[in-house]
């Protein structure tokens, strides 16, 4: 009887070991695809997963908004968040909704805390994307570069987001305009 | 092969003790088993080999290859999962005999499948947790255990399970319980029986004892997780835990195995020893507080210690050769003695240090007697390195005054020399001719 079944068991197994790659690249190649791209500013910082390698963690500036009210949110609460474009071309938190929005470009996440007010609350939302991979050798450097440049505010360092149906996908990360990768290389010419 | 008798066999021939035909029928019991038994060697180098591609393969895979386009980097993602697939199928079809195949094939897919979820997390910038990738890990390589008969791969499981738990509880969402380590070790089981009840005496076997001992050390914590109100009462928990594999490390299956193949045992002593030595500061006893009733039962911690308790109470029924013996075994029952103490002394921490400090001296006891008693002189010696252990702990305590620290010491100094020499002479007497 044992016998019998390992050859169905095995092929089931191969299966899902394709399937959950797999699906993985079907949904973040679609957002890839069709979403909707914002930028985020961002302040990188560079730790290590032992298994998935170097990446830098991107603390996003706009993580909250300010509404009339208390609204009861405790910590963790799923919620649909929808941006808005501001007069420089990044993104800003326009609603936070318990339902979902009409529109395809929202973000599906939890909430981080609410700081209540007397007559408004500022509502703290968690990003589901916060980490970059980076090659195991550019990660520390661009690190580096965001910390020479964090004390020029002329500087900016952001994310390319695609947002589709509450998913997201990082596409870049950028620092002025330019590929932090492409940073990076030029740095190196340079020297 | 058993070498040394094997050279003895023509002296124990002359001098009468065997005849030749029994030296014969040695002989040829060794040359059988050797037949019949894997070389353990070639199966370790295999897995030690199997285990370094594996490893070498996810490093190789952590660099991040930024040159390459997204396409490339996917469809690469799947060449080693594809390759490690391939072999698996082999060695189903013609090599399911072999232990060497079986166990490495395993070992290869297994990295295989991290390694392609890694790849497939760094090309599209998924920002899952630590522990949600380790808990895919485990459960696509699962199936091998069973299908390959792999005891690597459930070893592998095993340790890859125990960090998802520490991420869960410890780190990544601290308060969270996490639910999935009772459940693969529940699918973990039925391989682990099977084990224990056709291959008893294999390293395997040993080694699973070991991994779920440690295992369950380190994830017990995330289990019991509170609202830090009375973070000393895990603690009791533990105790419950060694007081547990104490039992289950003296029961019948291990009493005729190696200490190396007995973990509860080893971990059991060694645990309750270690609680109570820490209980005998008075840092806890000053933290100690007795919980609000309401907040109680909100807290899984004293359900696991309610579970824990009965655990003990049906071990102690089954194994009644430990209830009336002419020498007690204190250490199964220390549990009791930290419950006691936590619910009625918790308001006078001297009188509690001083039979925390106590039990451990009769504890220490125990084991000096029965190690005389049995001619034993590890047991002995497991006695006075209790008994010094305590001694250590108080040399730091200012609070007894440094003459009686001082004697103290000297008293457990003498104590291991004298021991030792009166047994050594008790054995000399033993082994004198008339």
């Amino acid at each position: 009887m044992l016998k019998s079944f390992v050859w169905p068991a095995f092929i089931l197994m191969v299966l899902a070991q394709w399937w959950v790659p797999g699906q993985m690249i079907w949904y973040k190649q679609k957002v890839l695809d069709d979403g909707t791209s914002y930028k985020f500013l961002s302040a990188p910082v560079d730790p290590t997963d032992p298994f998935r390698g170097k990446f830098i963690i991107l603390n996003f500036r706009e993580d909250h908004i300010t509404v009339a009210g208390n609204p009861d949110l405790p910590y963790g609460k799923k919620v649909y968040v929808g941006f808005v474009a501001d007069k420089n071309g990044f993104a800003r938190i326009q609603s936070v909704n318990e339902t979902r929005p009409d529109r395809k470009d929202y973000l599906e996440t939890t909430i981080s805390f609410v700081s209540n007010k007397k007559d408004s609350a500022d509502i703290y939302i968690n990003y589901p994307f916060s980490m970059y991979y980076l090659e195991e050798y550019k990660a520390p450097q661009a690190e580096k570069i965001y910390r020479e440049r964090i004390i020029d505010s002329s500087q900016k360092t952001y994310a390319l987001v695609n947002l589709l149906n509450g998913d997201a996908v990082i596409k870049d990360v950028y620092v002025n305009d330019t590929l932090i990768q492409q940073v990076i290389k030029n740095r190196n010419q340079v020297r | 092969m058993n070498k040394q008798l094997l050279k003895d066999l023509p002296e124990l021939i002359t001098a009468n003790i065997i005849s030749e035909e029994t030296a014969f029928k040695i002989v040829g019991y060794y040359k059988q088993e050797k037949q019949t038994a894997p070389n353990i060697l070639t199966v370790v180098l295999a897995i030690l080999g199997a285990l370094l591609v594996g490893s070498g393969i996810l490093l190789v895979i952590a660099h991040n290859w930024d040159e390459l386009s997204r396409p490339v980097k996917t469809t690469l993602s799947f060449f080693p999962l594809l390759a490690a697939q391939f072999v698996c199928v082999y060695t189903l079809l013609k090599r399911k005999g072999n232990i060497s195949w079986r166990e490495c094939s395993g070992v290869l897919l297994f990295f295989a499948i991290g390694a392609c979820i890694s790849l497939v997390s760094q090309i599209y910038q998924v920002s899952g947790s630590l522990s949600g990738f380790l808990l895919s890990w485990v459960l696509l390589g699962l199936p091998m255990v069973y299908i390959l008969s792999s005891s690597t791969v459930a070893i592998l499981c095993l340790a890859a399970i125990t960090w998802y738990a520490a991420a869960v509880g410890y780190s990544d969402r601290p308060g969270s319980i996490p639910f999935m380590y009772g459940i693969v070790i529940l699918l973990l089981a039925p391989h682990y029986y099977f084990l224990f009840k056709k291959r008893s005496g294999s390293n395997y076997l040993n080694l699973l004892n070991w991994f779920f001992a440690v295992s369950l050390t380190i994830t017990l914590g995330s289990f019991s997780y509170n609202q830090g109100s009375w973070f000393e009462w895990v603690f009791l928990l533990y105790c419950i835990l060694f007081c547990i594999y104490y039992l289950v490390g003296r029961s019948d299956f291990f009493n005729g195995k190696r200490l190396i193949a007995n973990p509860f045992l080893i971990l059991g002593l060694t645990g309750i020893v270690s609680i109570f030595l820490i209980w005998s500061f008075s840092f806890l006893w000053d933290e100690h507080k007795t919980p609000v009733t309401t907040s109680i039962l909100r807290d899984p911690l004293p359900y696991l210690i309610f579970f824990g308790i009965i655990v003990l109470i049906i071990m102690f029924w089954k194994n009644r050769r430990f209830h009336f013996t002419d020498l007690p075994d204190p250490s199964p029952y220390s549990f009791v003695v930290l419950l006691l103490l936590l619910i009625t002394l918790g308001s006078s921490p001297a009188t509690a240090m001083f039979i925390i400090n106590a039990w451990i001296f009769l504890i220490a006891l125990y084991y000096i007697r029965r190690g005389s008693k049995e001619d034993h002189f590890g047991v002995l010696n497991v006695g006075l390195v209790i008994l010094a252990s305590l001694s250590i702990c108080r040399f730091f305590d200012d609070t007894i005054p440094f003459i009686w620290r001082g004697l103290f010491f000297v008293a457990t100094g003498a104590g291991f020399f004298i021991a030792n020499y009166l047994m050594l002479r008790k054995r000399k007497q033993l082994i004198k001719p008339e």
